[in-house]
């Protein structure tokens, strides 16, 4: 039996491998990390899926390869289409992004066909989700909706108790957003601070612009040297938004396209740092 | 990448067309709106509409009548309702609603679709 230090010793080694891994392994291995976490799809698509993450976790001779992530995207189409209409944005994107890592492992250059793969995955999904809120949505933009959500999401009530709002007060607004229009209780009424309200606004332009700058980062010609860039704002969006946000699995795999793009051990651990920092906060929920 | 962008545009074109709920599909529209919508099904006869609540074996059904309420599907949901055995031979109404908020936060609800199963057509 080795004892406390061998075992220390040997997770510190294996730590340290993580950070030397090839950057395509490593994100096909946080891929499966990311299925392991947030189990994906009903009772006829999830043991199978389970039973290939932890396959590709444990082999990574198994997870580098394209038939396996073939396997994983056919299951995560599979998925979608059973599910439909309610699938959201990420169960499409896994299914996306495991073909992609499937071609990308199929070609004579994984490493780069990946990165290249995962950097306009990663654009392309956050100009959308940029398009949407700046543009499309009719209550984004004047701060609508993040005066409701910072009144009905369960994750804002201490912020909302600390600008003002708490208790009886939230219990009033709660009240009143929820009933149908005429049908409200007495005493229901939308209560809300200037603190508050300027709260509203702040989130909905800081969550926009850094939504459009991880798009514009991550959609610029790999020329321009901007991966330092790229890198520094999917991170700060993946530490901000999965502290509220309840999808760690979207997190987790747009952690995953990320890495896959990196260039340097450094950016590696500070992936891996996040992914780690994901699951802190879904443990904590 | 082609495959993204197609979705998107199914989605766009699924919001447009079907009010498909613009939180789902594949546009990445999640948080960008209020997320209220709620179906509502009623009794019809004589004295007016008469609410009722959702039995918890047609939830899943439900959601699924939020997120795309296509008229096909209110219509089955109404008659899955229908098959209730203290429903039958009663008109039934579904609809489906989406609120939305004013510069003073009212609710402004909205009816994207509804059905009327006439008590004839009920249950079949």
């Amino acid at each position: 039996m080795p004892g406390a230090r061998g075992v220390a010793e040997r997770a510190a080694q294996r730590l340290a491998e993580l950070g030397t891994r090839d950057a395509p392994l490593l994100a096909a291995q946080l891929t499966c990390a990311a299925l392991l976490l947030a189990p994906i799809g009903g009772w006829g698509v999830r043991p199978l899926v389970l039973v290939l993450a932890v396959a590709g976790l444990l082999a990574p001779a198994v997870a580098a390869s394209a038939r396996f992530f073939a396997l994983l995207a056919v299951l995560a189409g599979v998925r979608v289409l059973l599910d439909w209409p309610l699938p959201d944005n990420h169960a499409y994107l896994l299914a996306i992004w495991c073909s992609a890592v499937a071609v990308s492992f199929a070609s004579p250059r994984p490493r780069a066909v990946l990165a290249r793969n995962a950097r306009l995955l990663v654009g392309l999904a956050f100009a959308l989700a940029t398009l949407q809120k700046a543009v499309i949505a009719p209550d984004y933009m004047d701060g609508t909706f993040f005066r409701w959500a910072v009144a009905v999401d369960p994750r804002f009530e201490e912020l909302g108790a600390l600008l003002g709002r708490g208790g009886a007060d939230l219990e009033r607004t709660r009240a009143f957003l929820e009933a149908w229009p005429g049908e409200a209780p007495p005493g229901a009424a939308f209560v809300e601070t200037a603190a508050l309200r300027a709260a509203a606004h702040v989130f909905t332009w800081a969550t926009v612009l850094l939504e459009g700058a991880v798009a514009l980062l991550f959609l610029a010609p790999p020329a321009l040297g901007l991966g330092r860039a790229r890198d520094a704002a999917l991170l700060l969006f993946c530490a901000g938004t999965y502290a509220v946000a309840p999808v760690a699995g979207f997190g987790w795999l747009l952690l995953a396209m990320g890495i896959a793009q990196s260039e340097g051990r450094r950016a590696r651990w500070a992936y891996l740092a996040v992914f780690a920092l994901v699951a802190l906060y879904r443990g904590a929920e | 990448m082609a495959l993204l962008v197609a979705l998107a545009a199914a989605h766009f074109a699924l919001v447009r067309c079907c009010s498909l709920h613009p939180w789902l599909g594949g546009g990445f529209g999640m948080f960008s709106t209020v997320d209220a919508r709620t179906l509502r099904v009623f009794r019809v006869d004589a004295s007016g509409e008469r609410p009722l609540e959702i039995p918890p074996e047609l939830e899943d059904a439900a959601e699924r009548v939020e997120a795309l309420p296509a008229e096909a599907w209110l219509q089955a949901f109404a008659r899955a309702l229908a098959e209730d055995p203290a429903l039958a031979g009663a008109t039934l109404a579904a609809e489906v609603w989406e609120t939305r908020f004013d510069a003073e936060m009212r609710p402004v609800p909205r009816r994207l679709a509804g059905v009327v199963v006439a008590a004839d057509r009920a249950g079949r």
